[in-house]
């Protein structure tokens, strides 16, 4: 069955658009990343245009993001507190990030630099929670129970604004999170992304937050930050397509559920192996693709805005 | 569409007795014309075949090429660097055709003119965008570009067949396919004799959205802020009414 996007102006089927929207939804609700890393690049796959593909990804993942932040909510597994905080960093962070963003386009080599921080971050944070979370399930294994010291050293910093918090049973200072979100902000920027990436390993290896709360709090601040860019889009290239969107978003709302109710039933630091396991393979993915030969070594691009 | 087609084939004996009786008065060697003068995209739109018929007076060979709007566009050629393909060279170009397509009643080649073809941009092959920035293998960027659009079904990867009701009448079907962008498109017929042009017509064919595709399509362009905002609370609103369909489960 196939339905004509107006913006992306060209027909889909709509079946493999709902699934594929169902996919990214599971993966929103189980881990509170919003899949835009899978569907961005399947969109561009069945020729709906780069920027229209990355525009109607945001979109979408706003309403994944506030069908699991709902969900987690009613479970209380959102620290609001810290939540205002690393969005509070967020905002200034991307609007710093826009502005490097700006500096390596006019150098010309973006997305070189765009999957080059997609690798060496990835890996990074996909390796640190791999051994980790091995570590912890071992240990369970052995009866020895879990300790909730990741991080420790950096909370007991003496710095200035100690908060309690009490959600997520933690003191620390309110500067932290914001740090965190500003980098947050400047990473999710360069590289496109929700956010929940480069948030989630953060609040549970930094912030040394319960992972169930770390899930709920990421897609709180998951829905301002993908508003920002959906509404960038919209104003900057013309380039979101609200009908493809609502077909994503129908596939996407199921799957959040799906992923929630899967979630709130694996261990936390199941969750986190799994995490590590897909965050992983992502990252060899696109390294992989940054070495091997190009079948077509010509891009081609249509100059938008003339 | 071939129901379509066989009220297209009516039209079409209809027109050519009036283009032969015309013609002769007008002493033109040449008439053709569209089953359609625009192509309307709505949401079940999946590419159209449109009947292109005439009449020729003189001998000779046809070739009709249809053009889409030209738009500006980049290529970018990818090279090894420090071991990582990156984006090298980059030539601009200023007016590629985003449609073309070529029928002809023989191959080209077999027109025998083959530097008049290139004044006419007749031919995939011939086609040759100017470029804003150039390099040395400027070629290979001009090659690169027709062919990501003969990929994409966008220009014509053969010539098409013309057929023939004797000697003067002639038709063919150009296939539009589904990812046409919209914007104004020419249609050339043009007669060939012994080499020389007889004779050209253009018609041109309108390619358009309507009803709801129109709509959207203007409301993100023209008032983009209220777009991007209704996108924004569509979503969430979606977010929020499956939260609460799903809240008991």
């Amino acid at each position: 069955m196939q339905i004509y996007l107006p913006i992306a102006e060209l027909p889909v089927n709509i079946i493999l658009l709902l699934a594929l929207g169902c996919i990214a939804g599971i993966l929103s609700g189980i881990f509170g990343i919003g899949g835009g890393f899978l569907l961005t690049p399947f969109l561009m796959f069945i020729g709906v245009p780069p920027a229209v593909a990355v525009a109607t990804s945001a979109n979408q993942i706003i309403a994944a993001s506030v069908s699991g932040f709902l969900a987690h909510w009613r479970r209380m597994n959102v620290d609001i507190k810290m939540g205002l905080l690393l969005l509070l960093g967020g905002f200034v962070g991307s609007t710093f990030g826009v502005w490097i963003f700006a500096l390596l386009k006019f150098a010309g080599q973006l997305d070189l630099v765009i999957s080059l921080t997609y690798v060496l971050f990835l890996g990074f944070v996909g390796t640190l929670m791999g051994i980790e979370s091995s570590r912890t399930i071992l240990k369970k294994r052995k009866g020895i129970a879990e300790t909730a010291n990741r991080g420790k050293w950096v909370r007991s910093l003496s710095l200035p604004l100690q908060t309690y918090f009490p959600r997520s049973e933690t003191t620390m200072s309110a500067l932290l999170p914001i740090l965190v979100g500003i980098v947050a902000g400047i990473l999710v920027s360069i590289m496109g992304i929700g956010g929940g990436f480069v948030l989630i390993p953060a609040m549970i290896y930094l912030l040394g937050m319960p992972t169930n709360i770390v899930i709920g709090t990421s897609l709180f601040q998951t829905i301002f930050t993908t508003a920002n860019v959906t509404l960038l889009h919209a104003i900057g290239t013309n380039s979101v397509d609200i009908v493809l969107a609502v077909i994503l978003i129908f596939g996407a709302v199921v799957g959040a559920q799906i992923g929630t109710r899967i979630s709130s039933r694996i261990p936390a630091e199941r969750l986190r192996w799994m995490l590590a396991v897909l965050v992983i393979s992502v990252c060899l993915k696109m390294g992989i693709d940054l070495f091997i030969t190009p079948e077509d070594p010509f891009v081609i691009e249509l100059l938008l805005g003339r | 569409m071939n129901n379509k087609l066989t009220v297209y084939f009516s039209t079409f004996l209809l027109m050519v007795l009036l283009c032969i009786s015309s013609t002769q008065a007008s002493a033109r060697p040449i008439v053709a014309d569209l089953s359609v003068r625009s192509i309307d995209i709505d949401h079940d739109f999946t590419g159209i075949d449109v009947l292109l018929f005439g009449a020729k007076q003189d001998p000779g060979d046809i070739v009709v090429v249809v053009r889409g709007p030209e738009k500006p566009h980049v290529v970018r050629k990818k090279e090894r660097f420090l071991g990582v393909w990156a984006n090298r060279e980059s030539v601009s170009f200023n007016n590629v055709y985003q449609y073309y397509s070529v029928a002809a009643t023989k191959p080209l080649d077999k027109i025998n003119n083959q530097s008049l073809l290139d004044i006419l941009a007749i031919g995939v092959e011939g086609l040759s965008p100017a470029s804003i920035t150039t390099t040395d293998d400027i070629d290979d960027f001009k090659k690169a570009l027709i062919k990501q659009k003969q990929e994409s079904n966008l220009y014509s990867n053969k010539i098409e067949k013309i057929s023939f009701w004797g000697e003067t009448l002639f038709r063919t079907v150009l296939k539009f396919p589904k990812n046409i962008p919209g914007g104004t498109y020419t249609v050339e017929t043009y007669l060939f004799s012994d080499g020389q042009l007889n004779s050209m017509q253009v018609t041109p064919i309108h390619v358009s959205k309507i009803g709801f595709e129109e709509f959207m399509y203007d409301f993100a362009h023209n008032r983009s802020l209220l777009y991007g905002v209704l996108a924004i609370a569509l979503a969430a609103a979606a977010g929020y009414v499956a939260s609460w369909v799903f809240r008991r489960y």
